[in-house]
């Protein structure tokens, strides 16, 4: 009968090699920072860009959160929540007020500046209106305190890519 | 088993990086796979089709030989001396009662499905489901060799071990209240050390997430042997049947005819509807290496609401894309995405580094595997329902100009709300994301492409590093080579049918909780101790003598800490470390205890809901607020989901699906108990042999698990 030991070989190289793997132990060495900033966004969606027969004028808050979590074997990392759903957009022609699903989780390497551009869709505030959506661009440029890893400043803008 | 040269080769470097023999950027030619970069055999992108995953047959459940019982069939065959010789049952699963199919009188299997696990072989039966024409006019009648691409060599029956031996992926369909028998033949070398390197030849199937009794579910420590079948029983019932619209009253709780327009009401909470799964290997120990070598397929489950026919039009079908000639399953416009990255040799045969335990990230992006294809579209709606089957890349999408999507199910089950995105988030191990893609917004024509995008940038196993801009990642990665492009579709002609899809709002709302009874916490980190193994060398001892926990328990670098103080501990299946009561909710708080790694947390049986991240109910997006069954939980984060209990029970698994870490210790058992009734508490633990199934008691329970 074969023994089910025989299923273990390759865990004895495994202990040896978990024994060995420096990187492989040091887990709770870990530090988390959360913070959190809200800004008010403004900017326009052109007709070219969207195929829209207006363009689009956001404006509204952006929340965002960094969580940056520090790791002795891979250095600093962050996790951005962006929630920008109460931004708005009202349409230059018809004052149709467009809608946004910009909300994202974004992973990102730890520095003491970061630009992220993030596509969000938005969409006439309509039943169904998210069949139709287009493409918003946001543009975030954050600061963060290397020493506390808190972020310091944000600064966003909206438009289109 | 035996390590082969490019296995030992990794394992000296691993040990001299380790000891700084060699300086952290040595290896690295070889980032992010951890072995050398595989050769490109002069590949160009997009210079394939990808194929529609292989539908396997269902035929009537009399066409199996021997017929299927409830309790498994013990008939005694040789066993091979490579085996170990001597006799043992023609069936792996664990014998007698407790491993008896739950409700198998209830529910008798009305289709079967054969299937075998084997070597690569060539594809002479390959059936897409659709035409050739909505197949990138590939001709199903031409034999599919086992590659990932035409300018490679066929992989060996070493190298890839697939459903029937052959690719493209499986694909099975069910619907409910059609239960399935599927009968997985197990066509693997006797001897283990013909594998190529890396692979276990000993399985288990997980259907996941299925609704099922445990002992359908694919235990990890209910593995079956070579010349050993193991008979499956998939009842495709709603979660909730025995309470919730038991008589099958509701209109909305239904499951389509097989043929014409009509439907059966089933029992059970409609609410709780699912429709993408996918089965994959769990075996004890060696799912990373068993499924990257391809033992995963997918399985999609059709319903009234869900029917995958977009004509029909009686007030409970959702008429998401899909076609209209069948029934139901309509494929034509309803399309399987298997995501997985891979790496090759010199040989161009398929490759792994099994000993970093961070994770195993390959640097060839394939699409049900081929490598970088194109798929032809007609300018109308398609869902695509995208697994994730690597074995620990996470992946982010979008199409390259930006255009919206629409995200209609995650994790194989419809959401409360389509949910418009031009970027999804960044997709989990073993997370399904079901999308719906227009076309119409394109002119077809020869020259209109668009693609699949990957965002993510991962150079460890451990986490993704960032995620790029669709600007940025369009011009790919030096870092990471699956970042940009993988996926090429080529707007080619306009629809041949007028396109009758929608996607309503709302789609399936969320399920009514009942109280919670209980709230449990479980933390994910490194560091794991294995109290139940006296020694951390061969041989391995059971600290409790007749335990058994040498074969039961493992030790490696990963580990979960429960409500109980005995710290983060190793995996052992013998171990009973959560045993909710029958017929109850929970509530679970999956807490992230470790460095800035991630885990994709899956739970099985039944789909959860999560009510919070990292605390804050805000942080859940619409698109995880439907039922899940992966849970990430981002570094340093938490999730607190809620769970039902019901219906079926045994011993479940909770685990990472990072599936190295799950390899390497990062699992426990669970089980649902009611004190002794209807289930046995606790439960015998099943010990493996080809010459049988033994049961031994748990070797520990955890003083909070009941």
């Amino acid at each position: 009968m074969t023994s089910p030991i025989s299923n273990r070989l390759p865990i004895a190289v495994s202990v040896l090699l978990a024994g060995l793997l420096l990187e492989a132990a040091p887990a709770r060495a870990q530090t988390k920072a959360v913070s959190s900033f809200t800004i008010q966004v403004a900017g326009t969606a052109s007709a070219v860009k969207t195929g829209l027969q207006e363009t689009v004028a956001f404006s509204g808050p952006v929340i965002v959160t960094a969580t940056v979590v520090t790791d002795p074997a891979l250095g600093p990392t962050v996790t951005l929540f962006v929630d920008g759903r109460g931004v708005t957009g009202t349409g230059n022609k018809t004052k149709t007020t467009y809608v946004n699903n910009c909300i994202a989780n974004l992973t990102r390497l730890f520095g003491a500046t970061d630009v992220i551009q993030t596509t969000f869709a938005f969409f006439q505030d309509t039943a169904g209106g998210y069949m139709s959506a287009k493409t918003g661009l946001l543009t975030l440029n954050l600061t963060y305190n290397t020493t506390t890893q808190a972020l310091t400043n944000v600064t966003a803008s909206v438009g289109t890519p | 088993m035996s390590f082969p040269c490019s296995g030992l080769k990794n394992a000296i470097l691993i040990l001299m990086s380790s000891l700084g023999v060699l300086a952290p950027r040595a290896l690295a030619d070889s980032v992010p796979t951890g072995l050398p970069p595989s050769p490109t055999f002069g590949i160009t992108k997009f210079s394939q089709p990808m194929p529609r995953l292989d539908v396997l047959p269902r035929n009537p459940v009399s066409t199996l030989t021997p017929a299927p019982t409830a309790e498994s069939n013990q008939t005694q065959q040789t066993v091979d001396p490579a085996l170990g010789g001597g006799s043992g049952p023609i069936e792996g699963r664990p014998p007698g009662p407790i491993w008896s199919h739950q409700e198998f009188t209830r529910f008798p299997p009305q289709l079967a499905v054969d299937v075998t696990m084997e070597g690569a072989k060539v594809n002479t039966t390959y059936n897409p489901g659709v035409p050739a024409s909505l197949n990138s006019n590939i001709n199903p009648a031409t034999p599919f060799p086992p590659r990932f691409h035409p300018q490679l060599p066929d992989q060996g029956p070493l190298a890839l071990w697939t459903f029937n031996g052959t690719l493209p992926p499986k694909l099975i369909i069910g619907r409910y209240a059609q239960p399935l028998l599927v009968r997985e033949h197990n066509k693997l070398p006797v001897d283990g050390n013909q594998n190529g390197g890396f692979g276990r030849h000993s399985i288990s199937t997980h259907e996941h997430n299925g609704h099922h009794g445990a002992e359908n579910d694919g235990f990890t420590g209910a593995y079956f042997w070579p010349n050993q079948f193991y008979d499956y029983h998939w009842p495709i019932v709603l979660a909730g049947w025995r309470t919730i619209n038991p008589n099958a009253t509701d209109p909305m709780a239904a499951t389509p005819n097989e043929t014409g327009t009509g439907k059966t009401n089933v029992a059970g909470d409609w609410h709780e509807t699912m429709s993408t799964h996918w089965f994959h290997d769990h075996m004890f120990s060696f799912t990373s290496q068993n499924v990257y070598k391809g033992m995963a397929g997918m399985f999609n489950i059709y319903s009234a609401i869900d029917r995958g026919n977009e004509a029909i039009n009686d007030g409970v079908n959702l008429r998401l894309p899909s076609g209209t000639a069948k029934s139901y399953a309509n494929l034509d416009y309803d399309v399987n995405i298997l995501l997985a990255d891979k790496a090759w040799d010199n040989h161009g045969q398929l490759a792994m580094d099994i000993f970093d335990f961070d994770g195993f990230l390959g640097d060839r992006m394939t699409v049900n595997l081929v490598d970088n294809p194109f798929f032809e579209v007609e300018a109308r709606k398609y869902r695509f329902r995208i697994l994730n089957a690597a074995v620990s890349r996470f992946f982010k999408l979008a199409l390259s100009d930006g255009s919206p999507m629409i995200q209609i199910a995650n994790d194989g089950n419809l959401l409360p709300h389509p949910v418009p995105l031009t970027e999804l988030d960044e997709i989990g191990i073993a997370e399904r994301y079901d999308i719906v893609i227009d076309f119409s917004r394109y002119t077809p024509g020869p020259n209109t492409k668009v693609w699949l995008v990957n965002l993510t940038q991962q150079t460890n196993g451990k986490r993704p590093d960032t995620d790029l801009s669709l600007a940025d990642a369009l011009q790919g990665s030096g870092n990471d080579p699956v970042v940009g492009k993988f996926l090429e579709f080529r707007v080619v002609r306009a629809p041949s049918a007028p396109d009758q899809s929608q996607v309503p709002d709302p789609l399936i709302p969320n399920p009514t909780l009942p109280a919670n009874t209980r709230t449990r916490t479980f933390e994910f980190d490194s560091g794991g101790s294995q109290p139940t193994l006296a020694n951390n060398q061969e041989p391995f001892v059971a600290a409790t003598p007749g335990s058994r926990a040498e074969v039961t328990a493992f030790v490696g670098p990963w580990g979960i800490k429960t409500d109980d103080d005995g710290g983060s501990l190793n995996a052992d299946y013998g171990r009973i470390s959560a045993g909710p009561g029958y017929g109850t909710r929970e509530v679970w708080h999956l807490n992230n205890g470790g460095g800035g790694w991630d885990h994709p947390i899956h739970i099985h049986f039944e789909e959860g809901q999560i009510l919070d991240r990292n605390g804050d109910p805000n942080q859940v997006p619409p698109w995880e607020k439907g039922r899940k069954d992966v849970y990430r939980l981002r570094p340093g984060g938490t999730v607190t989901i809620t769970m039902q209990f019901r219906d079926f029970g045994g011993m479940y698994m909770e685990h990472c699906h990072n599936t190295v870490h799950e390899d390497n210790a990062m699992l426990l058992r669970w089980e649902i108990d009611n004190n002794g009734a209807p289930f046995v508490r606790p439960l015998p633990t099943p010990i493996s042999t080809p010459q049988g199934v033994t049961f031994v008691p748990p070797d520990d329970i955890l003083p909070t698990a009941f």
